[in-house]
C-alpha cells in the first residue's frame, strides 16, 4: 500500500468511529434527562437492557483465529463492528405504580410509549417513554494485536474522545492476553488458545462500564479461510450516577444523588465465524450466541 | 478487484451499516416535576375561634425549571398533603375543606392528623374511609389550569376546624405534573 492510501485509511477509520460515537452519545443528554427521573429500581428495569447490549457488544469481537505461533510477529490492527439484536423481551419491564405501589408493564429505553396509570377517571400518569427504537444496538472500536512470544499475543482497545460542545468524554480502554494452548497438545489438528480480556468504558458523568471475559477458542485454516470458534465467560458491570429529579409521592429517595450498579445478563455465549486472509487484509465476521445475540465483523491489517 | 476500492466498499458498508436502523428521540420525553407551596400554618385554640382559614400560593410555572428542553405540554397528576411541625393533642381530628382559586378540592371530616405525618396523595384509596374526600369540580379545575398553563399562580385556601382541644401545625400542598417535551 501507498503512504498516501495508507494515510487515507487512517482518516477514513478515525472518521468512521467518531461519526459512530458520536452519534450514540448525541442521543446521551435527553438520554440523561430521561433516567434522571427514574426511581432507582424503575431505573434498573429501564435501563437493563441496553446494559446488557452495551456489554454484549463490548465483548464480542476479540479474536478471529486460534492460531498463535510460539514465535512469531504479529501486528494487526482491527476495525471491528458489532451489533446486539433488541428483540420485544427487551422493550418492556415491570415498574412501580406511584399511586398504589402495584406493578405496572412499561417500556424500557428500547421500547414503545410509556404505559399510563389512572387513579380516578380524568387523571392519569404516564411512565417514561422509550427512547432509542432500534432492533438492533450497534458499535465499533478499533483493536491492536501484538505478538507472538512464548505463544502469546496482548490485544489492546482505547478511544479517547474528548468532550466536543454538548457530547460528553468518552473513553474506551481494553487490555488482555491470549495463549496458544494446541502448542502443548502437538497432536490436535485444530488450532486451540485461551484468552483473558479487560475493558473500561466511561461516558461523560453518567456511565461507567467494566467488562470481563476468560475465553477458549478453536479454529481451522483452509487456505485462505479460517473457521473459528469459541465458548467466552463474560460479565459487565455499569455503574450510573445521577440526581434524582424526578417527583414520585410516597416513595421515600433516601438521597437524592443516586447511584446504581446494573450487570449485564450475558454471562456465557458460543462464537461462530469466518475469516478471509489476503496477504496483510483480513475480512471477519462472527455470530455469537447468548443471553444476547450479537453479530460481529470487520476488517484487519497487519502480520 | 483494486484493493483501495475494496475496502472502500467495507468502510462504507460498516458505516452505513452503524447509521441505519437506529432512531433516537420518537417519543416525547416526560418529566416529572413538582412544587411545594409555602407551609401553611394552623394554630386553633378552642373555644375561639372554632376555625382557621389560611391562604397560600402555588406558581405553575415554576413546573417547567425542571427542564431545559422545550415544553410540549404540561399534565396535572397528583397533590399531596403533609403535615409537619406537629404539636397538636395525639388524637386531633381536622374538620375543614382545601379549595383551590375557590373550588373546593377536598372535605374532611374529623380526620385524624396522624394520616398525613407522610406525604399522602389525595387519590388515595386508604383516605375514603376515614372521612377524606376529594372534589371532581376541583381536580377538574387542576386538570385545566396545567393544560392550559392558567392561571399561573394557584391560590390554596385551608379552612380548619377541629374536635380537640387545639391545633398545631404547618400543611404543605405540593403539586405535581407532568412535563411533555417537545420531540424535535
Amino acid at each position: 500500500m501507498t503512504r498516501k492510501r495508507s494515510i487515507l485509511f487512517t482518516i477514513m477509520s478515525v472518521v468512521c468511529l467518531l461519526t459512530v460515537l458520536t452519534l450514540q452519545v448525541r442521543a446521551q443528554n435527553p438520554l440523561e434527562d430521561a433516567i434522571k427521573q427514574l426511581t432507582s429500581e424503575n431505573a434498573k428495569g429501564y435501563l437493563q437492557p441496553f446494559v446488557t447490549a452495551f456489554g454484549a457488544n463490548m465483548n464480542s469481537g476479540l479474536y478471529h483465529s486460534a492460531d498463535i505461533s510460539q514465535l512469531g510477529f504479529t501486528l494487526r490492527l482491527d476495525l471491528i463492528a458489532m451489533g446486539t439484536v433488541i428483540g420485544d423481551a427487551e422493550k418492556k419491564y415491570k415498574a412501580t405504580n406511584p399511586y398504589d405501589g402495584s406493578e405496572v408493564e412499561t417500556a424500557t429505553i428500547f421500547g414503545e410509549q410509556g404505559a399510563i396509570v389512572e387513579p380516578i377517571p380524568g387523571v392519569q400518569y404516564q411512565f417514561q417513554n422509550g427512547q432509542v427504537k432500534t432492533s438492533f444496538i450497534p458499535f465499533f472500536l478499533p483493536q491492536l494485536t501484538i505478538g507472538d512470544v512464548f505463544g502469546t499475543q496482548a490485544i489492546i482497545r482505547y478511544v479517547p474522545i474528548p468532550e466536543v460542545n454538548n457530547v460528553p468524554k468518552v473513553t474506551l480502554f481494553g487490555i488482555g492476553a491470549r495463549h496458544c494452548v494446541s502448542q502443548y497438545i502437538p497432536a490436535v489438528p485444530v488450532d486451540l488458545s485461551a484468552s483473558i480480556f479487560y475493558q473500561s468504558l466511561e461516558v461523560g458523568n453518567l456511565f461507567e462500564a467494566k467488562t470481563f471475559s476468560l475465553g477458549a477458542q478453536v479454529s481451522k485454516s483452509f487456505a485462505i479461510l479460517t473457521v473459528y470458534g469459541g465458548l467466552q465467560y463474560e460479565s459487565m458491570s455499569m455503574d450510573v450516577n445521577y440526581t434524582y429529579t424526578g417527583n414520585i409521592p410516597g416513595i421515600t429517595v433516601p438521597d437524592a444523588n443516586v447511584s446504581l450498579n446494573l450487570d449485564g445478563k450475558n454471562q456465557f455465549r458460543g462464537t461462530a465465524g469466518v475469516d478471509i486472509s489476503l496477504a496483510l487484509l483480513h475480512i471477519f465476521a462472527d455470530i455469537n450466541i447468548g443471553s444476547a445475540t450479537v453479530i460481529s465483523g470487520g476488517v484487519g491489517f497487519g502480520f | 478487484m483494486n484493493k483501495t476500492i475494496f475496502l472502500l466498499m467495507i468502510f462504507l458498508s460498516i458505516s452505513a451499516f452503524m447509521l441505519v436502523g437506529c432512531e433516537f428521540g420518537k417519543y416525547p420525553l416526560i418529566l416529572d416535576s413538582s412544587v411545594t407551596s409555602g407551609a401553611i400554618r394552623v394554630d386553633l385554640n378552642l373555644p375561639l375561634p372554632v376555625q382557621v382559614t389560611q391562604t397560600t400560593s402555588v406558581n405553575i410555572s415554576e413546573l417547567r425549571n425542571v427542564t431545559g428542553e422545550s415544553v410540549d405540554s404540561m399534565k396535572f397528576y397528583n397533590l399531596t398533603l403533609l403535615i409537619d411541625n406537629n404539636t397538636s393533642p395525639n388524637d386531633a381530628g381536622i374538620t375543614g375543606t382545601i379549595s383551590v382559586n375557590d373550588n373546593a378540592l377536598v372535605t374532611l371530616t374529623n380526620v385524624n392528623i396522624s394520616e398525613f405525618q407522610t406525604e399522602r396523595s389525595i387519590f388515595d384509596k386508604d383516605l375514603a374511609g376515614k372521612g377524606f374526600q376529594y372534589h371532581a369540580g376541583g381536580v377538574l379545575f387542576l386538570l385545566n389550569a396545567l393544560k392550559t398553563q392558567s392561571p399561573d399562580i394557584l391560590n390554596v385556601t385551608v379552612v380548619a376546624g377541629t374536635n380537640a382541644s387545639s391545633l398545631h401545625f404547618d400543611l404543605k400542598v405540593k403539586l405535581y405534573g407532568q412535563i411533555f417535551a417537545n420531540t424535535n
